[in-house]
């Protein structure tokens, strides 16, 4: 069964069109790369799917329901940008999301936190750019959520970060879960992933298993990445 | 979901304020004991001068309370842009709550940080006048002249309320363009403040001549509680439905 379902999916910004007409289909346990050159529309899809946008028309699906509430509280998403008020402290942060989200865990996320050394007392102003990157993954990746929405979250952190990123989302979305990486990072992304879809001027040119990719073309995510958007 | 969500907005806000409002209540205590020494040491030249000092106390008293008041109104706007539009609407969006929601939880964070500052407002007052024997309320007894008080507590009441959700629709109005957001928000802010109060006035003279001033200003409130109830639902159609997050 899909957990995401997107049909005739349209959305443009005054004249410029950024989605058009995207049919995208995603099934439960898998984690997929969004992947596609700045400015292909990966953002606006996600999103849409996030409820931030209100789509043109098409219709959007998350775990056979239509978007709004329910599906806000089962879709677990990390912006492209630093997001979470910065006046409060980790520690304050961790209740914030605790009061919302009722998949949260605060055992897991205090946990994490503690295993990076993070001062749980500190402002999130106060922490580095990639301590609060790490923190804000780390509250997302907390939630026992149906669909994981990454926008970026390896984009602008050096390549220790990168690492624990991606290993701290493996180690977090539990099997029935799906995660939807949106980047532009191919090589870093590319040993997670089961799946690709490849974006390009709002329109899906490729879906395809990451295994497939390798034995039918025999080249790796990378380097298909590179031949199609060249 | 409001109550968690107005617990965060009270939160965001509750340092400044409070620091500000005990300040405020701090001065104001000082200066009553001041006058009140003054009073009791100089005799009836200390009440000359307890009464001009009262007096330009007074005015400065009004006046800083105006600006405590358009304080709160400003905030509690930067809050619901960045709340709704801005930086933190990413995490606020994502929340399992309505727009409905979200903005009540504004609105009522307004509205209980308006009750503190005049609040505080009142109870300055009061302590002045415990700590100087009944000399400030004399100074400032025409403020409880009940044919004063009522209307104007009551127009304030509801004026003030109408205004902070008057710049909540204008500002999700203006919002759902692509462009000249602000330049919207203002002209319509503007235009539709000065087309409401066109009408109050045109139909609130013609209660004049009938009624007296209560029936006039009762008009008035009701008439700008209906439009702030129909600019609520407005505001929350907007954010439903025209939500565009950069």
């Amino acid at each position: 069964m899909s957990i995401l379902n997107c049909e005739n999916l349209s959305k443009a910004f005054g004249r410029k069109v950024v989605l058009n007409n995207v049919n995208l289909s995603i099934e439960k346990g898998r984690i997929v790369g969004l992947l596609g050159p700045n400015g292909s529309g990966k953002t606006t899809l996600i999103k849409i799917i996030n409820t931030l946008l209100v789509p043109d028309c098409g219709s959007v699906r998350v775990d056979g329901l239509e978007l709004g509430i329910e599906t806000k509280g089962i879709v677990s998403y990390l912006p492209d940008r630093e997001c979470l008020p910065d006046w409060m402290s980790v520690e304050e942060l961790i209740q914030f999301y605790c009061d919302f989200y009722e998949d949260f865990s605060k055992e897991k996320a205090e946990r994490m936190i503690e295993s990076l050394n993070i001062n749980i007392k500190e402002k999130f102003r106060k922490l580095s750019k990639g301590t609060r990157e790490k923190v804000q993954l780390i509250l997302v990746m907390s939630r026992n959520a149906k669909l994981y929405l990454l926008d970026e979250p390896i984009g602008g952190v050096d390549p220790v970060t990168r690492d624990y990123i991606l290993s701290s989302i493996i180690a977090s979305y539990n099997e029935e879960a799906t995660v939807v990486i949106a980047t532009h990072l191919i090589n870093d992304v590319e040993k997670i992933l089961d799946e690709v879809v490849f974006i390009k001027a709002g329109e899906i040119i490729l879906h395809d298993s990451v295994d497939n990719i390798r034995e039918e073309h025999n080249m790796s995510i990378d380097e298909k990445f590179r031949e199609v958007f060249r | 979901m409001t109550f968690r969500l107005l617990k965060y907005e009270l939160r965001a806000v509750y340092k400044p304020y409070v620091l500000v409002l005990s300040v405020f209540l701090a001065v104001n205590i000082i200066f009553a004991c001041v006058v009140g020494l003054v009073i009791n040491a100089l005799g009836d030249f200390g009440i000359a001068i307890g009464a001009t000092a009262s007096l330009l106390w007074r005015l400065l008293y009004m006046e800083t309370g105006s600006v405590l008041v358009s304080v709160v109104s400003v905030f509690s706007i930067v809050r619901y842009v960045r709340t709704i539009w801005g930086k933190e609407s990413y995490i606020y969006q994502s929340i399992p709550a309505t727009a409905h929601e979200h903005i009540l939880s504004h609105f009522l964070s307004f509205i209980i940080w308006l009750v503190a500052v005049l609040g505080v407002i009142c109870a300055g007052v009061f302590i002045s006048d415990l700590m100087t024997e009944g000399f400030f309320l004399g100074i400032f007894g025409f403020i409880w002249d009940e044919n004063e008080l009522i209307p104007t507590l009551l127009s304030a009441l509801t004026l003030i309320p109408y205004l902070i959700i008057h710049a909540f629709f204008s500002i999700a109005f203006g919002q759902s363009f692509h462009r000249g957001k602000w330049v919207i928000t203002a002209v319509f802010y503007i235009v539709t403040h000065i087309a409401a109060a066109c009408i109050a006035i045109l139909f609130g003279t013609s209660f004049l001549n009938k009624w007296d001033v209560f029936a006039h200003d009762l008009f008035f409130c009701v008439y700008t509680a209906i439009l702030a109830v129909c600019y609520y639902f407005f505001t929350i159609k907007f954010v439903d439905s025209t939500r565009e997050t950069y």
